[in-house]
């Protein structure tokens, strides 16, 4: 008898439902990979290192999968088609910008964890603050208290915009 | 007295689905019997937007709204939460709702409820998915095979509906060349209540187009499984026979090149029609009237509408396929489902005298179909014999000695007279020591407590000793279960374990259960950062050791006593011969091996100790105590300014009650305050990630081979605190430069002092953590974190 690891069976069903739909001329809804991903993943936080192997299209269709909990529609697809050459980083950023700053993703609201870029407009404002060490403290405060226009008015006056 | 078994139900999909058909119908008539049912007690859950809890659903509410269509599922008045972890031990987990929809997901769920000896049973009503996923949509399909995979994995007992369902569930297992896990057939019931139908909502246009007895008639969703294509095909050839065929339902999923077929066909309206969403009237007039129904579905998981068409007194015409064998039986009749001859023989066979069919429809009226009430009796009976709430353990057990292995007979004589007054069923204590300690223990100690003694040069018999801590430990442990003059069943203590308040055996066993206490999850445990000691390597082995085996993973080296059933030590020990020179937990091997194979045995409980780590801010909690009864004596903890100053370190007669009842009051207020700072800490998470759409997280990554930090904009701490931050990385062993960091306070003040973490010397299977010791007052500042040429900052508001 053999001792599957919940990875290894995963795999292994996922083998025996394709060769079925091989068959049949179907399409699986997804490649092993992401399914493998889907398998493993909590229901409270999506791991980006858990998506971080997948190639472009594949990480395409797992971030629509755990951050909408829905499969990527026809014309977002299509959309993004274009862009699978793109640099991975570039793509990935694009992507969970994209879906994170949706009205559906505020409604669905799955945590991304161990994301390791910016995904929200404003968190940038570190990129002020990683300069810190250059910048009197008394003015990192006055930063701080600005408003938002004044702000993004600051960072280009410091070049970081 | 008959304990009552407690079963846990999840109807989040129920609770979300406006119309109960499908599975949602057979969840909702089993449950609405089940809470009926005075030998079971059943809580009934539906998941939260966390996702990772649950609602409980009242009662009440829920019996109202399903029978009624009153009010809501979820009632009125305060919500009520339950987490996974809070399943108790020996209750039962129902999976009668389409699990494999559900947002919490059962890969991530079952283990947690097995570390707990919480038993799992799954209802499986087909394994269609994954035998013929062409037939399900793809996403449904994708679902379906994760849930199969948590199902295999980890479900003790598996209810299915048709014994065919269990021949496919077999042949699965087969094919995988895996074990397959107990099953049990309960047929659905089909009693539905028939609702009184009013005549005038009748498609009376239909109907009076269908001559009594001349129409084939298939109800259901129109979709690829059901194999509408065959009915479709034979339509001309039954025209010429004078049959009519009539398709009841919608239109389902992949069907629209169907559906416009349907539209066009020559025959619509003549010799085929199409009752799309039919009223109630309608289909009960279309069933009493037909020929036939027809069923020639490619596969089943049950065939209700056989069930369906004999309640109407209809004969039935069915794909000879085994499940629909099995529930259409002996007033059936079965064609090939891939050909329309054998179709049109079953037809012609069954209007080639009339006298025969009349007969049939007589015999068709005397059917009974199966009750709801007798399908919830046998699923509540399979479920009560998986229920194990009363342990397999006989009431007779009487525990009388403690075991203790020591070196230091100071510490063990400062510990005796708390175990004396507070342990009375402890009668012998049998210290394991070195030869040379005896003769000072049998000096100094004249209590009630007889003490007995096994040296450890019995034990080693010559052998050598490993040099590591926790792995001399564990061998000695080994050692001792096989030699030293041990009761089947005793306590396991340690030299420094002082009981403060009076103790019973029942603390250990209770219910016919052995009382585990766990105080952490192995994988989580993140130890002495940058400084391992034996202890933590030991809980990593363990880790490692338990994950590789599929066991659970919890920590039960609670530091408080525990009871040990010796044949089952050794047991384990011969089903694991190579650990025991590996310097495994000596607790936690044996305790997480108990719990995957006597679930029935073992109750699994948070630890009840003081001074476990020996000061709260040591360690993030990963649970608290759930009550506080043993101290884990640490004397530094009896300094000035330390949380037990000014109290006796020594067992005293006339003030114990008094220091204890002021040590478990002190300690408290210690966990009151990690408790304040995490939640705290959640509340700045929460904020964040509504402000940044992320958990405010520090990274480390590689770019072009160069360490790169990222950090959040803001972090709130709360003052006086030990914040420890996981530095979130999967590149660890490759970051040879060590991660730095301080904080400066807006003034240009150093709040913290320059530390370092090196990524590379962290555990594999541990998250290197910023440890930020917090000043006790209030200050604003910069966290500046550096790795190799990588610096950032953020801004620190700590309140």
């Amino acid at each position: 008898m053999k001792t599957y690891t919940d990875d290894e069976l995963a795999r292994t069903l996922y083998g025996i439902a394709s060769e079925r739909m091989q068959a049949a001329q179907r399409n699986m809804p997804c490649s092993e990979e992401v399914f493998s991903v889907l398998t493993a993943a909590a229901p409270d936080a999506v791991s980006y290192p858990a998506m971080a192997q997948l190639e472009n299209p594949d990480f395409l269709d797992a971030a629509y999968l755990l951050l909408l909990g829905r499969p990527i529609d026809a014309p977002a697809q299509a959309a993004w088609q274009p862009q699978f050459e793109l640099p991975t980083q570039a793509f990935r950023t694009a992507v969970l910008q994209t879906i994170i700053r949706s009205s559906e993703y505020q409604k669905h609201r799955v945590p991304l964890v161990g994301c390791p870029f910016t995904l929200a407009e404003d968190e940038s404002q570190q990129n002020l603050l990683v300069s810190a060490q250059t910048i009197p403290p008394r003015l990192v405060r006055i930063y701080q208290r600005m408003p938002r226009f004044l702000q993004k008015l600051a960072k280009k006056i410091a070049g970081k915009e | 007295m008959v304990p009552i078994t407690q079963i846990y139900i999840d109807l989040s999909r129920l609770c979300l689905t406006p119309f109960t058909t499908g599975i949602q119908r057979v969840a909702k008539e089993i449950v609405l019997r089940m809470l009926q049912d005075d030998t079971v007690s059943v809580t009934l859950l539906c998941s939260l937007s966390s996702h990772t809890v649950w609602r409980i659903l009242p009662h009440d509410a829920f019996i109202q709204y399903y029978t009624e269509k009153i009010g809501s599922p979820y009632g009125v008045g305060k919500t009520q939460m339950l987490t996974p972890d809070e399943i108790p031990t020996g209750s039962v987990f129902f999976d009668i709702d389409s699990a494999w929809n559900m947002p919490m997901h059962r890969g991530w769920l079952f283990p947690k409820l097995k570390a707990h000896g919480v038993t799992v049973v799954s209802h499986l009503y087909d394994l269609i998915p994954v035998t013929e996923p062409q037939y399900f949509h793809e996403q449904t399909m994708r679902q379906f095979l994760s849930w199969v995979t948590a199902v295999l994995q980890y479900a003790d007992h598996i209810v299915c509906n048709a014994e065919a369902t269990k021949a496919a569930l077999y042949t699965l297992c087969d094919t995988l060349d895996m074990r397959a896990p107990d099953c049990t057939v309960v047929p659905l019931g089909a009693d539905f209540a028939q609702k009184a139908a009013d005549t005038d909502d009748e498609d009376t246009t239909l109907l009076e187009q269908l001559p009594q007895y001349r129409y084939l008639l298939m109800v259901g969703t129109i979709e690829p499984r059901k194999n509408h294509r065959l009915l479709l095909d034979a339509v001309p050839q039954l025209a010429k026979r004078g049959i009519k065929v009539v398709f009841a339902g919608r239109i389902g999923w992949n069907m629209d090149a169907f559906a416009k077929e349907m539209a066009k066909h020559p025959e619509k309206d003549r010799s085929f029609f199409f009752a799309q969403g039919p009223t109630d009237a309608t289909i009960q007039a279309l069933y009493r009237n037909a020929l036939a129904v027809v069923f020639p579905t490619k596969n089943e998981g049950f065939g209700l509408p056989i069930v369906e068409a004999y309640m109407n007194g209809t004969p039935v015409l069915a794909s000879d396929i085994p499940v629909l064998r099995e529930v259409g039986g002996s007033l059936a009749d079965y064609f090939d489902n891939t050909s329309v001859d054998s179709l049109l023989a079953a037809v012609d066979s069954l209007t080639a005298d009339e006298a025969a069919y009349r007969q049939k429809r007589v015999r068709i009226a005397a059917y009974r179909p199966r009750t709801w009430d007798t399908a919830a009796n046998e699923m509540t009976a399979a479920l009560r014999q998986c229920c194990t709430i009363q342990g397999d353990l006989p009431d007779t057990i009487r525990v009388s000695q403690m075991v203790v292995l020591t070196a230091r007979n100071e510490d063990l004589l400062r510990t005796l007279p708390y175990l004396e007054a507070n342990m009375p069923f402890v009668e012998r204590l049998l210290v394991i020591c070195p030869q040379r300690n005896i003769a000072e223990l049998q000096q100094q100690w004249h209590g009630r407590l007889r003490l007995d003694f096994f040296t450890d040069e019995e034990l080693l018999a010559g052998e050598s000793l490993p040099e590591d801590h926790t792995t001399r430990n564990f061998y000695l442990r080994c050692l001792l279960m096989q030699k030293a003059p041990l009761d089947d069943i005793f306590i396991m203590t340690d030299d420094d374990y002082r009981p403060l308040v009076p103790v019973s055996q029942t603390f250990f066993l209770q219910s016919g259960r052995y009382q585990a206490y766990y105080c952490y999850d192995l994988c989580e445990w993140r130890g002495t950062q940058g400084a391992y000691t034996s202890y933590d390597r030991s809980m990593f082995r363990t880790r490692d050791f338990l994950t590789a085996q599929r066991l659970p993973t919890l920590q039960y080296s609670a530091h408080q006593p525990q009871i040990i059933d010796r044949t089952l030590y050794l047991e384990m020990l011969t089903a694991y011969p190579d650990i025991m020179k590996q310097g495994l937990d000596e607790w936690s091997t044996y305790f997480n091996y108990c719990i995957a194979k006597y679930s029935a045995r073992f109750s699994v409980r948070r630890y009840c100790t003081l001074c476990w780590p020996g000061s709260v801010s040591d360690w993030q909690l990963w649970c608290e105590p759930e009550s506080l009864i043993f101290e884990n004596f640490y004397d530094a903890l009896y300094e000035e300014n330390r949380v037990f100053s000014g109290l006796s370190k020594e067992y005293d007669i006339k003030t114990n009650s008094v220091d204890s009842a002021e040590k478990i009051r002190r300690w408290s207020v210690e966990l009151a305050k990690q408790r304040a700072e995490r939640a705290a800490m959640q509340i700045y998470a929460e904020m964040y990630c509504d402000r940044y759409y992320r958990q405010p997280e520090f990274l480390l990554t590689l770019q072009d081979g160069q360490p790169c930090l990222m950090v959040p904009a803001l972090l709130y701490m709360p003052k006086a605190a030990v914040i420890r931050i996981p530095l979130l990385t999967e590149v660890a062993a490759q970051i040879t430069d060590p991660v730095v960091y301080s904080i400066d306070g807006e003034n240009g003040k150093q709040i913290l002092q320059q530390r370092e973490v090196f990524p590379a010397d962290v555990d594999k299977g541990v998250t290197p953590e910023l440890i930020l010791p917090l000043p006790p007052y209030a200050f604003r500042g910069i966290l500046t974190v550096r790795c190799g040429e990588s610096t950032v900052s953020c801004a620190v508001s700590c309140v």
